[in-house]
């Protein structure tokens, strides 16, 4: 007994210890910012991008209430939401902020804060094929919902087939176009996006939980201090003004505004997975919160708010992107030609083991995804290595096609007639001297086609950076989507802006490839 | 000065006891420009390219220009010594096609004969106007004729003066009259004290030599 009681003092200690040494909120004050992650993509009312490219949302005000009560201003940090506790864990951001719900399966990967608002799980059917919001009735359906969420979480727990989004207005139009038999997602989103759809209805909520801010976990003394500022902010009213500001405030939210540590300690190791319970949270294993409120008819969503147009102000945040694309591209491909050309000359000229490396090397970076690669570079290497995330993207881009352009010069190098070689030898110029001055300006130029058009690949391929925070051009798209509730338009302005940049290097390619031809027959004749 | 006795190069295509080379011995003195006919394959290639340490030999004495080579492959160092003296003319042109006809005669001069640019480009357009293709400097070798181009891949060995020239068939898509001048240039070289092998089907450049040997299957059959 002496060992547990010993145990039992030590595990007191633990904490104590940690919060005097916890490093996150010195850096925090030091650097006089506290950094959030969240999604733009996420849309309203969390974190949105308004025309001019300013973030709003009833988070961002939050974000500043905490701020200013640590005596710091407030940075957001674009995220794909699928990747914020990585990022969180990697040190991209201080705090996660941003419909991040506390659930007891996130429980061990970071610490959170005291709720700043509830949310349910709602359903949304369609009219004619109607379902019960309960977890029997989605078992073998397919259900839509944002992936990483609580709501995707349930779906797979009710034996549902989970299908996964991005953004919030995909898994409606696909439920209006029967391509799904539910959506499951916050009531804050459905209020958004799924209104003014006709076809659709509300079945009801299967699940109440609340939104946190959430820290690493050795950083229980940051923890501390946004907690107590959140407190601050829910005794004096100002949690209250947001939220009823953001048209945002319900019944349920007075659970937050009270918050006890009786209920944080229940949301997060209890019975329940979310937490609040308005009608008195008696530890029943999750239920719908208001299943006896609730109307057995399907309820209406009632008609769509005006959503923002796309307009001149939203398609120059287009353009910008648009640049950034074409700088990580252009980025990417000053590091993959001339490392390209590296690998294509080691291979060649390079014996067994030079040669032997740059094969490996082009086998193992074509023969697996840029986006593992982009994950491996960004959060793999993260605990011995933090790259920017947009240098992480050109080294990413850079290193991936790098692989591609070995290839290309090394078919270029192997073009070269074997008499050029042979004649430059004859007048005693030395092997390197050969391969310098005579075989590789012709190779280069042989491959430059290909390596134009691989350049066309890279541009398109640059899409993938957005998994590490970089809001380049398909990525900007989807945001303004989203913003806008219509794909359309926003798509094709992209296409029209990929196209823009893609089509006049496939045009060089084209002329690179007529010019080549005669000249390189007559020189070897 | 170029001294071969009994080389044997065999054939490592037909095996056995085929040989490429069989027992030649040939001198070629400094000041002499010597003609090498023959049928095709009769040999006069693979001679001029074990001569220039493009191939090796399985048996005999081999010096050129001072240089004894060992039977067998020679390591890269012996090669590009021996290159640098004896400069070998291929029968294709082989001009570089990316570089413009003034810089394929001064590449060598530049990086063999460590001339400056300046120098080099000089010494480039007299050979050019030598050969009477001065006109021709500016352009890229993709717009010359088959005379032109021989004339440049000359030019591009005759202005490194080495101590031993060796050409193959310098003078196919040559005119009469570019011919006899060919020959001329040959002669001045070897004035020059260069030892000049040439192997030609040209009667006239033949004749202009100081000695004609006769190759036939492998063995060097007349000399005269």
């Amino acid at each position: 007994m002496t060992l547990a009681w010993a145990l039992g003092v030590l595990l007191a200690l633990l904490p104590a210890r940690a919060r005097a040494e916890d490093p996150g909120l010195t850096r925090v004050k030091q650097a006089g910012v506290l950094r959030w992650g969240g999604d733009v993509q996420g849309g309203e009312p969390f974190v949105h991008e308004n025309a001019k490219g300013e973030r709003v949302g009833f988070e961002v005000e939050i974000a500043r209430g905490i701020a200013r009560r640590l005596g710091v201003r407030e940075a957001f940090v674009q995220n794909d939401w699928s990747a914020l506790i990585p990022s969180l864990e990697r040190g991209t951001f201080d705090v996660i902020l941003n419909g991040f719900e506390m659930t007891r399966s996130r429980a061990p990967r970071v610490l959170y804060t005291r709720p700043y608002k509830t949310f349910t799980a709602r359903l949304v059917v369609r009219r004619d094929r109607p379902l019960a919001a309960t977890r029997e009735a989605l078992r073998g359906k397919r259900v839509g919902s944002l992936a990483g969420t609580r709501a995707f979480e349930i779906v797979r727990e009710s034996l549902a087939e989970p299908v996964s989004y991005e953004g919030c207005l995909e898994p409606y139009i696909d439920l209006e176009q029967a391509r799904i038999d539910a959506v499951l997602l916050d009531d804050l989103i459905v209020d958004r996006y799924a209104r003014g759809r006709k076809g659709l209805v509300v079945a009801g909520d299967l699940e109440a939980g609340s939104y946190a801010v959430a820290t690493r976990r050795d950083e229980p003394g940051l923890r501390d201090a946004v907690d107590a500022a959140l407190a601050e902010m829910a005794r004096d009213g100002e949690l209250r003004g947001i939220l009823t500001r953001a048209k945002l405030l319900s019944d349920r939210d007075e659970l937050v505004f009270a918050w006890t540590p009786e209920e944080q300690a229940r949301a997060l190791g209890g019975g329940l997975d979310a937490g609040v319970h308005p009608g008195g949270a008696d530890g029943g294993a999750a239920s719908a919160p208001d299943a006896g409120a609730r109307p057995p008819e399907p309820l209406e969503l009632g008609p769509a708010e005006p959503a923002p147009r796309f307009d001149a102000p939203r398609a120059l945040l287009f353009l910008r992107a648009a640049g950034v694309t074409l700088g990580l591209s252009l980025a990417g491909m000053a590091l993959a030609a001339p490392l390209g050309l590296l690998l294509a000359c080691a291979r060649t000229y390079g014996g067994r083991l030079l040669g032997g490396l740059a094969a490996a090397y082009v086998e193992v970076l074509r023969g697996t995804p840029l986006l593992l690669q982009l994950y491996l570079l960004y959060f793999g290497l993260a605990p011995w290595l933090k790259l920017p995330a947009p240098a992480a993207a050109v080294l990413a881009l850079g290193l991936n096609y790098a692989a591609y352009e070995a290839e290309a010069y090394r078919a270029g190098i192997q073009a070269v007639p074997k008499g050029h070689t042979e004649a430059g030898l004859a007048l005693g110029l030395s092997r390197a001297r050969v391969v310098w001055s005579v075989v590789l300006p012709q190779g280069a130029r042989l491959a430059l086609p290909n390596v134009t058009s691989d350049f066309v690949s890279l541009l398109k391929d640059s899409s993938l950076v957005s998994v590490i925070t970089v809001v380049e051009l398909t990525k900007q798209m989807s945001i303004t989507a989203v913003d806008v509730r219509e794909w359309a338009r926003p798509g094709v302005a992209c296409a029209l802006l990929y196209l823009a940049m893609s089509y006049p290097l496939a045009r060089l390619a084209r002329r690179f490839e007529k010019q080549k031809a005669p000249r390189a027959d007559r020189g070897a004749a | 000065m170029i001294q071969v006795r009994s080389l044997v190069v065999r054939d490592s295509e037909r095996g056995g006891d085929a040989r490429r080379l069989d027992d030649v011995s040939l001198e070629v003195t400094a000041g002499a420009l010597v003609a090498l006919v023959g049928a095709s394959g009769s040999g006069k290639s693979t001679l001029l390219g074990v001569l220039s340490g493009f191939l090796p030999f399985d048996a005999g004495e081999v010096v050129v220009a001072g240089l004894r080579l060992e039977p067998g492959q020679a390591p890269e160092a012996r090669k590009l010594q021996l290159r640098r003296r004896a400069v070998l003319v291929l029968q294709e042109p082989n001009l570089f096609p990316h570089l413009t006809v003034t810089e394929n005669v001064t590449l060598a001069l530049r990086h063999v004969r460590g001339m400056d640019p300046a120098a080099a480009t000089r010494a480039a357009h007299g050979a050019l106007e030598r050969l009477g293709i001065g006109k021709k400097r500016g352009v890229l070798p993709g717009s010359l004729s088959g005379g032109e181009a021989q004339r440049v891949t000359l030019a591009r060995a005759l202005v490194l003066e080495p101590p031993v020239l060796l050409l193959d068939e310098p003078t196919s898509a040559l005119d009469p009259q570019r011919r006899a001048e060919i020959g001329a240039l040959l002669r001045e070289r070897a004035a020059a004290g260069a030892s000049v092998l040439v192997v030609t089907h040209d009667e006239a450049l033949a004749s202009a030599a100081d000695a004609r040997f006769t190759m036939d299957s492998g063995r060097l059959a007349t000399a005269g």
